[in-house]
């Protein structure tokens, strides 16, 4: 079947006629693709969009892309900003470069690929649920305040190129889901009410399939990640799921 | 056992000439205050149990029994009070926060009941409600600058050339404010649902989430989204009527919520999202909300989500600068701001947070309403105010000091049988109301007590008619920021200022 291409112009628009465009193309019958060129900027680009739908983004989205999204596949082709997929319920974000602060806000489904760095606070309150379990995958590293306040989900950093793979105080507030990242490459500071294990087999077993996960949305070869086998991986959880049970005279 | 300094709040008479043995105080109360002591063939009680719900006292089939509060005092003090003694010895006890539930109890001045009403004498007629339309219809959202008309068509038919705002449609100003599933059962939110739908009027889901066995009663929901994001997806987003962004609680200005993991049973996990058993943490700032633009920011973002078709609302408490703070949000693009006083309730609150921050919502609203006028952008958005809002005459004050419509909480739950014992934090409320527990949540029967909810919508409406008709105004919208028919008795200049009111006694 041949897959339906739509190309949206996105020079000059600002966000909402952007927006309207999409989900216009969206709902035209038939579109499987949309190809937006000349992005710079735009907020808020596929917010809400349930559509099975891949998108490719040439240029810079602005802050909250895929936000509130379930369902579309977009692949971005440069770096992103703030709140990457905020509160996304499913499907894929990928990008081939650096994103900002706060991707994966309280993200409850589907993936978020990264190739190089993520800013601050990436996966703060992410949240997991049966079989929803939301996925933050990085190839270098992510700043501070990793996973903040995480209550479900996994994060999974490869280090790739950095001596560390984030910086100080992962799970900071965490109650719930895992951190994993390769062992030598954990921060110097970490925070308390958390604890770092080496992995399981069955941990191993979810950093092998990131990495496919990865390479396959990036379009590149799973060789050019660390290897599960050779490099030894921790895993990053909370102590307790009720962090605040002893805080108050009942 | 640590000797316990303590003294028990309330004392527990019964009768023992009445009293049947029958038990039903200890069914009732899950506190376990009451015990059968089965040697004695008699029903004991423990006084430091009880938390004075009254629950007992209503059920006690032969009305052997009576809970006042404990007379014993320590040494009279009017600084170092009984109050202040327990909070003490309970946290060397234990080294906790304390916690508390409903709003504040202690004895700040009210504005409320320092306002009196205009009526129409002589000059300008009253207006009988029973015999005349009486409007209070309210529509909240954003409204055009101008109105501008085009004509249509061979006969000139005149046709609005602005596009409206979407707007929410009430049939009365009253709306019941956010609760959420977890911090109350599912039988009340039920019927909070069920009333709002009948009487015309919004519930409030509150950050619990919306179950989907309640979508039925969507065009009567606004959703809510807080910094924990439960349950927040884009079907809860565009099921509901309208997206309320919760930055902050009259009761609990500036600290976040947490739901404790105990209460998250099968049906709440399934609502919130989230595992059962862990949990649930709000913390106090949305974590990607440091600024007026990052407000605008998820405001556009809900917008986008919902293609412009609800009205979002962005709910404050009331603290010193509300007015400039609103003043942003409606720049930031709200459709509503809701202001909540620091008389609002909540399921849990730290005590020392929730009686000493935040201030009253006469003035908090007063001051809003001022400053959007000032800056010529009050039509942007619709003002609510809640926060101990008790009845029809603070609601008709409400409106008078500039609100649109008002929210409440503390009174619809006591419609539905809250006896105020402020100990929703236990999870243990015998009335059904604030538990999860399923034996306690029968208690309440939703069609019962949305029954009650209407009776009290439906009586209030009628009073806001009879006040309405008595200033001689036949529309609710010609009282909104009506100053001029509000009067002072008991306040000083400066709060006269700040209300925009006159003294009592002086003409206009
Ligand atoms: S807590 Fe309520 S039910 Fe229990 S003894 Fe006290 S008044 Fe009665
Ligand atoms: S809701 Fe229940 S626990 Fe809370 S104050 Fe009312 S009666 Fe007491």
């Amino acid at each position: 079947m041949k897959i339906k291409n739509t190309l949206i112009n996105a020079r000059g628009a600002d966000y909402k006629t952007l927006n309207e465009k999409i989900r216009a193309a969206v709902t035209a019958n038939g579109t499987a693709r949309i190809t937006l060129d000349g992005v710079n900027g735009q907020r808020f680009i596929a917010a809400g969009l349930e559509r099975h739908v891949a998108i490719v983004v040439n240029g810079v989205p602005g802050n909250d892309i895929g936000a509130f999204m379930n369902g579309p596949e977009i692949f971005i082709r440069a770096n992103a900003q703030d709140a990457v997929g905020n509160t996304m319920s499913g499907g894929l974000l990928a990008v081939a470069g650096h994103v900002s602060d706060a991707a994966g806000y309280s993200m409850r489904g589907g993936l978020i690929v990264i190739r190089d760095t993520a800013g601050y606070r990436t996966g703060i309150h992410m949240k997991e649920y049966r079989s929803s379990v939301p996925t933050i995958i990085i190839g270098r590293a992510a700043r501070d305040f990793l996973g903040e306040y995480m209550a479900g989900g996994r994060i999974i950093i490869f280090g790739i190129g950095s001596k560390i793979a984030c910086g100080n105080y992962p799970g900071t507030g965490m109650h719930g889901g895992a951190i994993y990242m390769p062992s030598d490459k954990l921060p110097s500071r970490l925070p308390d009410g958390i604890t770092s294990a080496n992995v399981t087999t069955a941990d191993t077993a979810v950093i092998e399939s990131a990495a496919q996960d990865f390479a396959r949305a990036l379009g590149i070869t799973r060789k050019e990640l660390p290897s599960t086998k050779k490099t030894s991986f921790s895993v990053i959880r909370a102590a307790s799921n009720r962090p605040y049970g002893s805080l108050y005279a009942y | 056992m640590r000797h316990k300094q303590n003294l028990v709040e309330f004392k527990i008479i019964r009768d023992r000439e009445r009293c049947i043995q029958c038990e039903v105080c200890a069914r009732q109360c899950a506190f376990e205050a009451h015990i059968f002591d089965a040697d004695a063939r008699e029903m004991e009680s423990v006084d430091a149990l009880c938390a004075g719900c009254q629950r007992c006292v209503s059920l006690c089939p032969t009305r052997a029994l009576t809970v006042i509060k404990n007379p014993q005092e320590f040494r009279p003090d009017s600084y170092w009070t009984k109050n202040v003694l327990q909070g003490i010895y309970k946290q060397a006890d234990t080294g906790g926060v304390l916690l508390s539930g409903m709003g504040t109890d202690k004895i700040y001045k009210s504005y409320w009941d320092r306002i009196l009403l205009d009526a129409s004498q002589v000059t300008n007629p009253s207006i009988d409600p029973l015999r005349e339309p009486m409007e209070l219809r309210t529509y909240l959202g954003a409204k055009p600058e101008k109105i501008e008309l085009r004509s249509v068509g061979k006969t000139r038919k005149p046709r609005l050339a602005v596009k409206l705002a979407p707007q929410l449609r009430l049939e009365t100003p009253i709306m019941f404010s956010a609760m959420s599933y977890g911090a109350i059962s599912y039988n009340t939110i039920t019927a909070l649902a069920r009333a709002a739908a009948k009487s015309g009027t919004f519930w409030n889901t509150g950050e619990g989430g919306f179950p989907k066995a309640l979508y039925e009663y969507a065009p009567h929901t606004i959703v809510q989204v807080a910094s924990g994001r439960f349950g927040v997806h884009s079907g809860y987003l565009n099921a509901a009527s309208a997206v309320e962004i919760k930055i902050g609680q009259g009761a609990k200005p500036g600290i976040g919520g947490h739901l404790p993991g105990e209460k998250v049973s099968r049906l709440i996990s399934e609502t919130r999202m989230i595992p059962e058993g862990s949990d649930a943490i709000s913390p106090a700032p949305h974590h990607d909300i440091y600024s007026i633009e990052d407000l605008a920011q998820l405001i556009g973002a809900l917008k986008e989500a919902t293609r412009y078709e609800k009205p979002i609302s962005v709910k404050i408490a009331a603290v010193h600068n509300a007015a400039a703070i609103a003043s942003g949000i409606v720049r930031a693009g709200a459709d509503i701001v809701a202001i909540d006083g620091f008389r609002g309730g909540t399921g849990a609150a730290p005590t020392r947070i929730r009686d000493n921050v935040g201030i009253p919502i006469e003035l908090a609203l007063a001051s809003v309403d001022e400053r959007l006028r000032k800056e010529g952008i009050r039509h942007r958005a619709s003002i609510v105010a809640g926060g101990g809002i008790r009845n029809s005459a603070d609601v008709v004050k409400a409106i008078a000091l500039g609100a649109d419509a008002v929210y409440i909480a503390t009174s619809a739950l006591v419609a539905v049988g809250c006896h105020m014992c402020q100990k929703c934090y236990t999870g243990k409320c015998n009335w059904g109301i604030a538990t999860q527990n399923d034996y306690l949540v029968k208690r309440l029967n939703p069609d019962i007590a949305s029954e009650r909810l209407s009776n009290l919508l439906k009586a209030w409406s009628r009073e806001i008619k009879e006040m309405l008709g008595g200033m001689g105004i036949d529309a609710i919208e010609s009282l909104r920021g009506n100053r001029l028919r509000l009067r002072a008795v008991d306040m000083t200049d400066t709060e006269m200022t700040i209300l925009g009111i006159k003294p009592a006694g002086e003409s206009l």
